[in-house]
């Protein structure tokens, strides 16, 4: 309670006098056998002892699973097991709540360990496939509930992928049930098992199970709750639109959730969240007490950046992992004292803040010509002062660098894969004038028109289009840019920096009329994300071949040389079973890149991000890697086993 | 009088059909619909929109894939009866999302007025009553001022000071406790501390100058002939102003009323979203930036029935204070 703003006003002050006594004798009350005790020996929260004690919720035994999953904390800031209570403060920018999922919305039948270097087991104890891979059981844990006591069963598994056979709504087969575009088939022997049969070996499954929390959101479905309103099991409803609406976990309270915290409040027309412990969560700590330790999260739609800023030097926030930016960090140190608060550091692991891509199939054949020249690419590349765009974007704490994936991907873990990454960081990345103008000499470009500027084969001015996002979101792209504008200018090109309204640069690259765009690049896993470095997608540097991929062959353009050869890679990846042979087709993948690329061009890399952390709050890891959105973190970190001090 | 309001209200009607048709017409200028620009967003912040994904089915069931006029004649239909369709952002109804944020906005935009026209009026007749003395020199200085800083220049400096010397953050119309806590007299008391800095910082630019005008026309009243007789009659110099000149000197005053609501409005959007008040106006320009078609529209609709209420409010105070008008 602040009284510092009713000083002035002694009537104001003495309400507040009486408010303030109310509430103190209120929590004297409150006191009773349940919280007096301090310590760690209770095995679940005093508020759900005291629900237990008053008969309206079963006991901890009957609500954990035969074997709970024991969370794990494999890093540095791991302090010890906490004590149960309080309320993390938190702010979230957008209304899909993602970066409250991100913390406290992963939970998936297969989770990613904190390195990410391998799985673990989440709501599934085990997981086999058959000898050629198009056969996966998944064993789940025996006794899971959902938030509401409602056993989790393979039933609810079942009735997802039924829901995505059905063709009378948004439900559909998610790309990873699919073998040469035939869907799995789910079978269910018991209430334990659950068996995905595919039309080939398909062993990049258990991957995509524990990837990003969207995945897990969609095939978690609480078939109980939701079949009210399935017209096959209503009559009421006669379409999908009710259902569709009352499946989105961040706008139906009702929702029962699988979430340490499930949502209790949606206020304000959703701009402030209030969730409350789960308490049917099914992992406990190390002594077996059940989780979360926090009993409850008050999460505020803040969409104003500098908003946020002020939340956080006023010590308004508990914890705050995203939507916070490296350009307020001298702020945000200078303020940690009265905020109350300590930063730490974690990594965006990027390894392109942003990339340069080239549209392989630019619309112009002459330019798509171009930029089919290995030394035409290479010669940009030479163009870009990247200590530059440090310094100015970035006040120098990044990495000048090619454009990669993150460093610390499992793909290059061993000695090889590290040497091998080191060299595709380096390759062209230097900003060498001289070399870039000589490439371009070389290729005959060598006719200048009146301006200077170098003509093309067919006599025009040689012109390149730089798309750029008009979005308040990202403010160091506009920097970069111009940055990059000014080394192709001195390299005698003419640049266009093209900042489109509203969402028409996204209809540029979706239709792939586009000759550069700017988008920031880092990626743990390239089985399941394989776009940066594979022409899987319709997106990058490859629109128009990742169409014909994505299509089947139906769209787009056919990929011939070195795309053929990145294709044929990645289909190979998805048919092999043995991981490290896996990891070594990515590593060829990335031979290609160094020695036929750059096909994106590399400005600077591994971002840090700031993350506030109050000092009353604990076992926050003390660096973790934050950026791909695949690996979910930080709640791959078990965030329901941070604490608070008591109040 | 009675025809003179009914034939002000009737126009209304017109006037504000050709606003919704414009409204929505623009609103949705920018290439691409909503859900590009979701997804656009999506991919800039976090670089992946697979949450987003199967977008023709969601484009389908937003209607997006509808001719713009039938998008139109849905949501003007809705309208009248009070259904005003459903935010894409927020996926829930426009209803439910406004009412409570039109309330904050009517309460900062009634209470600057309020402030406004208190202080600007007598200020206003101080200042031509004892024209080119110091006191008038010090409030005109003063007003100067308060016209040229801009009031989201002001709301930041405020921000700024406050928090740097009382550690009191200014933002918000709430303490953090009672946020989202059901009204009591204790959460009333927190509002009024917080609503006084809005409140002041979108009055000020009109109080600055309102006062301005309020000396001038003053002054060109205590010229004329009829202020000589008043005074020639022997009445004290405080009638003379007050019940004689001012009388006649604030007619203006009341037709700028009808003139400054927009100013209010706009003042009151740009002022709530750098101190982050759960009025309409971040909720506008949010809605506005995503091409949320019928959130934007109803916001705009919403301003505009303010705006003409408004404007037929005063042209019935001025009617009613002066009966050339009625004519």
């Amino acid at each position: 309670m602040r009284f510092s703003y009713s000083k002035n006003n002694k009537f104001i002050s003495f309400i507040y006098f009486i408010l303030v006594l109310s509430s103190c004798s209120q929590q004297i009350e409150n006191q009773d056998q349940f919280t007096s005790t301090s310590g760690r020996d209770q095995l679940e929260a005093p508020l759900l002892a005291r629900q237990v004690a008053q008969g309206s919720l079963p006991p901890l035994e009957d609500r954990l699973p035969e074997t709970p999953l024991v969370a794990k904390h494999p890093f540095e800031g791991y302090e010890e097991e906490g004590i149960y209570g309080g309320v993390w403060h938190h702010m979230h920018t957008n209304t899909d709540l993602g970066s409250w999922k991100m913390i406290g919305g992963y939970a998936p039948i297969i989770r990613w360990n904190w390195a990410c270097t391998d799985l673990e087991p989440g709501l599934a104890e085990a997981w086999a496939f058959n000898e050629d891979g198009s056969e996966l059981t998944l064993k789940l844990r025996k006794g899971l509930k959902w938030s509401d006591g409602q056993p989790y069963t393979s039933a609810s598994f079942a009735f997802w992928y039924e829901l995505c056979l059905d063709d009378r709504h948004r439900y559909a087969p998610p790309v990873w049930c699919l073998v040469d575009g035939k869907p799995m088939t789910v079978e269910t022997p018991d209430d334990w098992t659950i068996v995905m049969k595919f039309a080939g070996p398909n062993w990049l499954v258990p991957l995509w199970l524990a990837t990003g929390f969207w995945w897990c959101e969609e095939y978690n479905i609480p078939e109980q709750f939701m079949k009210q309103y399935h017209p096959d099991h209503n009559s009421e409803y006669t379409d999908f639109v009710e259902f569709e609406k009352k499946n989105l976990s961040h706008r139906n309270e009702n929702r029962p959730s699988l979430w340490p915290w499930k949502i209790s409040k949606i206020d304000q027309g959703g701009f402030q969240i209030h969730l409350e412990r789960n308490p049917y969560y099914y992992v406990v700590d190390d002594l077996g007490r059940q989780l979360p330790y926090i009993d409850k999260v008050v999460t505020s739609l803040v969409p104003e950046s500098q908003v946020r800023v002020l939340k956080v030097l006023a010590g308004d926030v508990d914890c705050q992992f995203r939507s916070l930016e490296l350009r307020d960090l001298s702020l945000f140190l200078e303020g940690r004292q009265k905020g109350n608060y300590k930063i730490k550091m974690w990594k965006s692991a990027s390894g392109a803040e942003p990339a340069i891509n080239l549209n392989w199939s630019d619309n112009d054949p002459v330019l798509r010509q171009l930029i089919r020249n290995q030394n035409f690419r290479k010669a940009l590349s030479l163009g870009i002062d990247r200590e530059k765009c440090n310094a100015i974007a970035y006040r120098g704490l990044l990495e000048p660098q090619a454009a990669t994936v993150s460093e610390e991907a499992w793909h290059f873990v061993d000695k090889e894969g590290a040497a091998l990454f080191d060299l595709w960081k380096k390759s062209d990345a230097d900003f060498n004038l001289e070399l870039g103008n000589r490439l371009l000499d070389d290729m005959g470009l060598t006719k200048r028109d009146e301006a200077d500027y170098r003509v093309r084969p067919d006599g025009q001015r040689l012109s390149i289009v730089l798309d750029t996002p008009s979005s308040k979101n990202i403010v160091h792209e506009n920097d970069i840019a111009l940055i990059v504008a000014e080394g192709w200018e001195a390299l005698g090109i003419e640049v266009v920096i093209y900042t489109p309204p509203g969402a028409e640069l996204k209809l540029r690259r979706d239709l792939g009329e586009f000759t550069v765009h700017l988008h920031s690049e880092g990626e743990m896993d390239l089985f399941t994300y394989p776009d940066w470095v594979f022409p899987t997608s319709a997106k990058y540097w490859h629109p128009q071949v990742g169409k014909w991929y994505e299509s089947g062959g139906t769209k787009g353009e056919a990929p011939t040389g070195v795309m053929k050869e990145f294709l044929d890679i990645y289909d190979q990846i998805k048919r092999e079973k043995d991981l490290q042979k896996r990891h070594t087709l990515v590593q060829e993948a990335v031979k290609l890149h160094i020695d036929q690329g750059p096909f994106h061009l590399g400005t600077v890399g591994r971002m840090r991000m700031p993350i506030i952390v109050k000092n009353t709050f604990h076992n926050v890891p003390d660096e973790g890697i934050l950026g791909p959105w695949a690996i979910v973190a930080p709640g791959i970190s078990f965030p329901e086993q941070y604490y608070m001090d008591p109040q | 009088m009675i025809s003179f309001i009914f034939r002000r209200c009737l126009l209304a009607i017109p006037t504000l059909l050709i606003i919704s048709i414009l409204g929505f017409v623009i609103i949705q200028l920018p290439e691409g619909d909503f859900l590009d620009r979701k997804i656009q967003e999506l991919e800039e912040m976090y670089g992946d929109s697979s949450s987003l994904a199967r977008i023709d089915e969601l484009r389908a069931r937003y209607g997006l894939d509808r001719p713009m006029w039938q998008q139109y004649i849905s949501w003007i239909s809705g309208f009248v009866v009070g259904d005003f369709g459903e935010s894409f952002e927020y996926e829930r109804e426009v209803n439910d999302l406004i009412w409570g944020r039109l309330g904050f906005t009517l309460l900062i935009s009634v209470g600057s007025l309020i402030f406004t026209y208190s202080v600007a009026i007598p200020l206003g007749i101080y200042s031509a009553s004892h024209q080119y003395q110091w006191s008038d020199h010090v409030l005109t200085f003063i007003s100067f001022i308060g016209m040229s800083i801009p009031g989201f220049l002001l709301a930041l400096a405020l921000m700024v000071f406050f928090f740097e010397v009382f550690r009191i953050p200014l933002f918000g119309l709430f303490s953090a406790e009672f946020e989202g806590m059901p009204w009591s007299w204790n959460k009333g008391i927190d509002l009024i501390k917080h609503l006084w800095i809005p409140v002041i910082v979108v009055g000020l630019n009109g109080t600055a100058g309102l006062m301005r005008i309020m000396r001038g026309n003053l002054l060109d009243v205590l010229g004329q002939p009829f202020v000589q007789t008043a005074r020639a009659k022997g009445l004290k110099e405080s009638v003379v102003v007050v019940k004689h000149a001012v009388r006649i000197a604030i007619n203006p005053l009341i037709t700028i009323f009808g003139m400054s609501l927009p100013n209010i409005l706009s003042g009151s959007t740009i002022v709530s979203i750098v101190l982050g008040l759960p009025t309409v106006g971040p909720l506008l320009l949010r809605s506005l930036l995503t091409e949320d078609i019928f959130l934007a529209g109803t916001l705009l609709m919403m301003f505009s029935l303010l705006l003409i209420i408004g404007n037929i409010l005063a042209d019935i105070a001025l009617a009613w204070a002066d009966p050339r008008i009625r004519l």
